[in-house]
């Protein structure tokens, strides 16, 4: 179906999406955890990142370990959302920001099927480092609208841009993905480069392992156990 | 967190460790990569750089024309000089080129962290009156265990000469300028009292009297970190804290010398043994800044609100630097933010992330600033290697404190203006300290004279 632009519809775009990279494949899992290379080119820095999560309930946790510089975590145990690093300590994520945190958190968000995405319409084709693609943009339920661009040559997304809301403030990201492979049975991009306020961080999946998860890692840490009010 | 990430890891730090060129090889030069070098430079200002307007000047106009020269170039150094060019034209703070010799010098040279053979002399050593001057000797220090006193002047400490480096600074074109070259100055003399423990060094200094003293002094292992970050050369982090009791309880002075990770663990410990003091003061003097995002972690300690100390201006993104009150520890315990008064010593050596600390704090009201107006370098930067092997750093972005003035280029003025001079220094005097511990002591008894403090600037 085309719009009345000429354009694919959002629709279709979304569903060849999801067909093409089995985005329903985690939902016969539990868990799923992944190592990946994290590394600020501008920097020459490079680090060890692992990520957990588990689907019902939703939790997660996370960890980028830079050497010279230390632990960076944080995490979702269902009811607290924390991080600690050698910057800043401890902390607990503020109101806010948990709202989207948990918006973001869907596993369902992948397919771009998922209910907090309350409408999706195809606005441009657009082209970015030579490749064309067909520009998305989403309405989430909680307000907030984020671009996918799905590319002509394939239906994979191969960039998105987004406000995103910190503690900090709103960041405007660039997200792009290549090297789209089979990782635990679902096709996923290896390499994801965001481009952030003139600062650019790469992350390279470098394994994914499903059902391996304890529950045990979604544990707080001391630090922020302490900052739980009972 | 990873998406805050970069903006955590931004360096607001000025050049502490340089190598004087003289003990630098120069290398072989590639054209190609010094065309490489200069395009990266220019393309990465041109894309982040946070005036859009560059200062007034046409940025495409500014490559086409030392693009050219660059392309005529025969060496690295004329590569350099064409970059120079271009970020003069800026002339912002955080621009910083490492020459690739000087970078390789400095790896090769840079003591292992950990490993316990790092050495230091002991000795801090700032400009004053148009000559180099030792400000600090380190108590227990090797300079300390020489004789050498707060005062002398600097005349040579090995390879490095005070003339060679006071030349460098003639004809600069304006007072920023001249500053900051007074400040690398100042950081290349003082980077030469580092270098492996044990290692001995030739000092030549002036005393009080103006007599030549001529010293030969064994390193002594350094007893803080080695951090390394990123491309940028070894980093010496150390903090010292001294409690000053009394028959009223006590007052506490912490050091550090740089921001870097092991501050909070390291001030987390000196705090415990301070949060009983009615007063502590923050001795940041010659502290040149380093990672922007320990601002918040560190200020935690003293300030129990989640408030701002300043926003970060980049093109597309702005970001506030909100502190993260300290309410638990490493051991899991429940603790509070120290709320005793607090005082911040400055001086003219104090540059970028302390500036913005000293500027974010004093604007929440958290804080009175002792000492001298700081280097006015305050601008978050980030780093990025050339084709020819040189380290560019560049800033991203304006800061701007809570009352929304920016520290870039006017500093930090100190509530209570008390500047350091070479007659305090050789009478043993340290009359900003003696300042901020008698306001935040109240009746505490002082090893020094009580001083009377100056009316505030403006």
């Amino acid at each position: 179906m085309a719009s009345a632009q000429g354009l694919p519809s959002a629709k279709d775009l979304i569903q060849k999406w999801a067909t093409a990279v089995n985005a329903s494949g985690w939902k016969g899992h539990k868990s799923a955890r992944t190592t990946a290379a994290f590394d600020l080119p501008a920097m020459g820095m490079s680090a060890k990142m692992e990520a957990v999560q588990t689907f019902a309930p939703a939790m997660s946790a996370s960890k980028i370990d830079i050497p010279g510089m230390g632990e960076m975590r944080q995490g979702f145990d269902g009811n607290v959302s924390w991080s600690m690093n050698p910057m800043q300590g401890a902390s607990l994520t503020p109101k806010e920001a948990l709202a989207a945190q948990k918006e973001d958190a869907d596993p369902d968000n992948y397919s771009r099927l998922s209910s907090a995405i309350v409408s999706s319409e195809t606005v441009e084709k657009a082209n970015l480092n030579g490749q064309d693609c067909y520009k998305v943009k989403h309405t989430w339920k909680s307000g907030r609208t984020t671009f996918d661009c799905f590319a002509i040559a394939d239906g994979m997304v191969v960039w998105t841009q987004a406000k995103v809301p910190t503690p900090m403030g709103e960041l405007d990201v660039v997200t792009t993905f290549s090297a789209y492979k089979d990782w635990g049975g679902m096709k996923r991009a290896t390499t994801t480069t965001v481009d952030q306020g003139g600062q650019q961080f790469i992350i390279t999946l470098q394994s994914w392992e499903w059902d391996t998860v304890d529950p045990k890692e979604f544990e707080l840490p001391a630090e922020v156990k302490a900052l739980v009010k009972p | 967190m990873s998406r805050l990430l970069p903006a955590i890891l931004l360096l607001a730090a000025c050049a502490r460790r340089q190598l004087p060129p003289a003990l630098v090889a120069s290398a072989p030069y590639d054209s190609a990569a010094g065309v490489a070098s200069f395009d990266t430079a220019w393309a990465r200002i041109n894309a982040t750089y946070y005036d859009t307007t560059f200062k007034g000047h046409n940025w495409l106009e500014t490559r086409r024309v030392l693009r050219a020269d660059v392309e005529r170039a025969n060496s690295n150094s004329q590569v350099r000089q064409a970059i120079h060019e271009m970020v003069g034209k800026l002339g912002d703070s955080h621009f910083t080129l490492i020459p690739s010799e000087v970078f390789s010098a400095l790896r090769d040279s840079s003591p292992k962290s950990g490993d316990g053979v790092a050495g230091t002399l002991g000795l801090h050593i700032r400009f004053l009156d148009g000559r180099l001057v030792v400000t600090g000797v380190d108590e227990g220090s090797a300079a300390a265990a020489a004789g050498i006193h707060g005062g002398w002047e600097v005349v040579r400490i090995g390879d490095t000469e005070s003339a060679r480096l006071l030349a460098s600074t003639r004809g600069l074109a304006d007072a920023r300028a001249t500053r900051r070259a007074e400040l690398q100055m100042a950081a290349r003399m003082e980077a030469s009292t580092f270098g492996p423990a044990g290692s001995i060094e030739t000092l030549e200094l002036k005393d009080g009297r103006g007599d030549v003293v001529v010293l030969k002094v064994a390193r002594a292992p350094f007893s803080g970190d080695v951090v390394k970050y990123g491309p940028l050369p070894a980093q010496y982090f150390d903090l010292a804290h001294h409690k000053y009791s009394d028959s009223d309880g006590c007052v506490g002075v912490v050091s550090f010398t740089v921001w870097m990770t092991p501050l909070l663990p390291a001030l987390e410990r000196a705090m415990e043994q301070l949060k009983g003091c009615r007063g502590v003061v923050l001795d940041l003097r010659g502290n040149t800044g380093g990672v922007i995002g320990l601002l918040m972690g560190t200020a935690g300690f003293f300030v129990d609100t989640a408030v701002s100390l300043g926003t970060l201006k980049a093109r597309t993104t702005e970001l506030r630097y909100l502190v993260n009150p300290r309410r638990s520890n490493r051991h899991g315990e429940v603790v509070r933010p120290y709320s005793g008064t607090v005082a911040i010593l400055v001086d003219k050596h104090s540059a970028s992330a302390t500036e913005l600390f000293t500027q974010g704090m004093r604007d929440i009201g958290r804080v009175r600033v002792f000492g001298d107006t700081t280097a006015g370098e305050a601008l978050p930067a980030t780093l990025v290697k050339l084709a020819n092997g040189d380290v560019f750093m560049h800033p991203i972005a304006d800061f701007h404190a809570p009352n929304g003035r920016r520290v870039e280029a006017t500093g930090v003025v100190p509530d209570y203006l008390v500047p350091v001079t070479r007659r305090d220094l050789l009478a043993g005097r340290d009359a900003a300290l003696d300042a901020a511990l008698a306001w935040v002591g109240g009746t505490v008894v002082l090893p020094a004279p009580a001083v009377t403090l100056r009316a505030p600037l403006p």
